[in-house]
């Protein structure tokens, strides 16, 4: 799998806002996404912020959970690449299940974003892991993070490397987000730099492509609009940033 | 000179630093709240991917006329009262020669500026021995705010010089418990001659803050942009020492003026510049073992959970150290940066008890015509019983965090209990 430059994602949890209308808002969200960050549900979100945490809370008590999310999104027409995203401490165990999984549902890699804080001596196993499914690795850095890391990082030839901008998924502090993104860039030379966390206007999302960032991925603002406003709402907050992603990069080039 | 950046070791650090977490069952965010806390460009520079951090003009400036760069003495006298002259030589970064008396104005100074340019009118915070408050009192004096401290409740009735420095410079001070926050008057219930602790000051002042969106919290320590600020004192450290040590020392509270001491001389290990032999060695208190005795984990910074959790070397955010004279080194956690680099091993850890420490603040007081802090007299008995130890040739260096001129009350027990033959004459010391 190739991700386009520019990217715009959308973060949803698998199964939200409900198992039964989910495939109807990944279809709602389709013509303005480039691809899709898809969040297996877990009862232990532990480093998302409160409205993703408050979607896996919500899907799991629907009874899913895990890889049998998975079966979900087999029924469903995914009608853009993705890629998954799922807590290492979940599958510690079972990677291998995990990546073989991932590949036969067709994503592209698998995000742990727990990986290099909780597991850091576990990140070549993950990586091999990865290329025996038949995957590429891709990694999670966040705006307080070893050079030396997102360097090596760099050199493991990822799909992409995913800055988090802020502490947690979906709050915003006022932290010079553009400017970790132009060092970011800097120490990962041109790898697919994809930036995330609490992107919530076009405005934002085109100041981080400026600023040097291949992708932009929004997930908390989408869920919210979901869930407050139905698929319309999420379809026109989508749509307004992919526009704005993209109207960047065309200014900068 | 004044340097003109600050070290942010996060950038070279061998593994991720863990983040800040809310509670997983939590609907509200702790993570969202700090901006309500905390200044802006402190937040900013808590989340910042650079190595390096430009100190703001204003503060440059204000560092000098503080009197910055402090000193780096040679220990000659106490070399001499250990016997060891000629076999080990001990250098002291002295930070007591701030007009506070001790490291943490490096930091107060950059907070009250920023909590400024947020338009705040007011800070407030906690203090356990009364430095880091003083510290917030000078500076709130220095830039024209208001400043509110919370100070546990035991060094407030026995660390009256600087309660009264406080007051003097235009500080309200409360005891904490206090009756000002619901978290004080509820500490206050359920144990009315509560001693205090950090942690609860810590939440009894963000309540505080919380209550006016003109106020803002200045922290102590702990925290990663804190922790940068004091490396200003390393920065000057690798431009004043003459040699590698071989030993790097200072005592450990939340962990800032070990992590500000050292951290410039670790960040260079660890990008392979040099200090290769050095051992970087933390001193802290037996009352508050967090670093000898806490396990690492994820746990609240503060006693009431306001703040998020951080993943540090702790001993429980309910934890209540026995009142002890060193009150500066009763917090129950660690600087998140500083307790990957314990868990990694490249930060040694000892723990002292009160009688120890104050043995080895006599030896200095009496070897270098310095009366030290309690806290800092912890790095002193490190390199002290190093000293001893050390074969031909070797190097030390310290952090003397602080002078103890406020901490009379301290040495006058001390003395009571030598009059009274309760404290032994020190031993192997040579004047
Ligand atoms: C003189 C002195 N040294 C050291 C400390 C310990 O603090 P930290 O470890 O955060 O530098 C304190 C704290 O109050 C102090 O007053």
């Amino acid at each position: 799998m190739a991700l386009s430059r520019p990217g715009f994602s959308v973060y949803l949890t698998i199964g939200f806002p409900e198992p039964a209308r989910f495939p109807q808002a990944l279809e709602a969200l389709e013509a303005c996404v480039d691809f899709y960050e898809l969040g297996l549900p877990t009862a232990r979100p532990k480093y998302d912020g409160p409205t993703v945490r408050a979607s896996h809370r919500r899907v799991v008590a629907r009874g899913l959970r895990g890889l049998e999310a998975l079966r979900l999104l087999e029924r469903t027409s995914v009608g853009k690449p993705f890629t998954l995203m799922a807590y290492m401490e979940d599958y510690a165990g079972s990677l291998r299940g995990l990546m073989e999984a991932a590949a036969s549902a067709g994503a592209g890699c698998v995000l742990l974003p727990d990986l290099a804080f909780d597991y850091p001596g576990e990140l070549d196993r993950y990586v091999e892991e990865s290329e025996r499914a038949g995957l590429r690795p891709c990694f999670f850095a966040s705006s307080r993070f070893p050079h030396a890391w997102l360097q090596r990082y760099a050199a493991l030839d990822p799909l992409y490397i995913y800055l988090g901008l802020q502490p947690a998924t979906g709050v915003e502090l006022p932290i010079a987000v553009e400017k970790n993104v132009r060092l970011a860039r800097r120490l990962v030379g041109d790898r697919y730099l994809l930036t995330g966390f609490a992107i919530r206007h076009p405005e934002a999302a085109a100041a981080l492509i400026r600023a040097g960032a291949d992708a932009v991925v929004v997930g908390s603002a989408v869920l919210r609009a979901l869930e407050e406003g139905g698929v319309e709402e999420a379809r026109g907050l989508a749509c307004s940033i992919h526009r704005a992603v993209h109207s960047a990069a065309r200014g900068a080039a | 000179m004044v340097p003109r950046y600050w070290y942010n070791i996060v950038a070279d650090l061998p593994e991720p630093l863990p983040p800040l977490i809310d509670p997983l069952d939590d609907e509200e965010s702790r993570i969202a709240l700090l901006v309500r806390i905390l200044p802006s460009r402190l937040i900013d520079e808590e989340y910042t991917l650079s190595r390096l951090i430009p100190i703001p003009e204003r503060i440059r400036e204000a560092y000098a006329r503080a009197g910055r760069p402090t000193p780096l003495l040679r220990a000659e006298g106490l070399e001499r009262a250990l016997g060891v002259s000629g076999r080990v030589r001990i250098y002291y970064k002295y930070e007591g020669a701030l007009p506070t008396g001790s490291h943490k104005l490096n930091t107060a100074l950059p907070q009250v500026y920023y909590a400024l340019l947020d338009g705040a009118e007011e800070v407030a915070t906690e203090t356990g021995a009364g430095q880091w408050g003083l510290a917030v009192a000078t500076a709130a004096a220095m830039l024209g705010v208001k400043a509110t401290v919370f100070m546990t409740r035991s060094s407030y009735e026995r660390k009256k010089p600087r309660r009264l420095a406080m007051q003097a410079m235009g500080a309200t001070v409360y005891p904490s418990p206090s009756r000002v926050t619901e978290a004080g008057r509820r500490a206050l219930e359920e144990r009315p001659d509560h001693p205090g602790s950090l942690g609860l000051a810590i939440t009894e002042a963000i309540e505080y803050v919380l209550g006016n969106p003109k106020r803002r919290y200045v922290a102590g320590s702990v925290m990663e942009s804190v922790v940068t600020h004091q490396t200003v004192i390393g920065q000057e450290v690798l431009q004043q020492l003459p040699e590698e040590p071989d030993y790097m020392v200072a005592c450990v509270g939340g962990g800032s003026n070990l992590a500000g001491f050292t951290y410039p001389a670790i960040g260079m290990r660890l990008r392979g510049e040099g200090f290769e032999k050095t051992r970087f060695v933390a001193a802290e208190s037996a009352a508050a073992p967090r670093l000898t005795k806490g396990s690492y984990r994820y746990d609240g910074l503060d006693t009431g959970l306001v703040l998020p959790l951080a993943r540090m070397y702790s001993l429980g955010k309910d934890y209540v150290p026995p009142p002890i004279h060193a009150a500066g080194l009763r917090y129950h956690g660690a600087a998140a940066s500083l307790s990957l680099l314990r868990r990694l091993g490249l930060v040694e850890a000892v723990a002292y008890g009160q009688e120890e420490v104050f043995e080895a603040a006599r030896i200095f007081a009496r070897s270098e015509a310095l009366l030290p802090a309690p806290e800092s007299a912890h790095a002193i008995r490190a390199v002290i019983d190093i000293a001893r130890r050390a074969p031909k040739g070797t190097v030390i260096a310290f952090n003397l965090s602080g002078h103890g001129l406020m901490d009379i009350d301290a040495y006058e027990t001390l003395s009571s209990r030598i009059v009274e033959g309760r404290l032994p004459e020190p031993t192997g010391t040579r004047r």
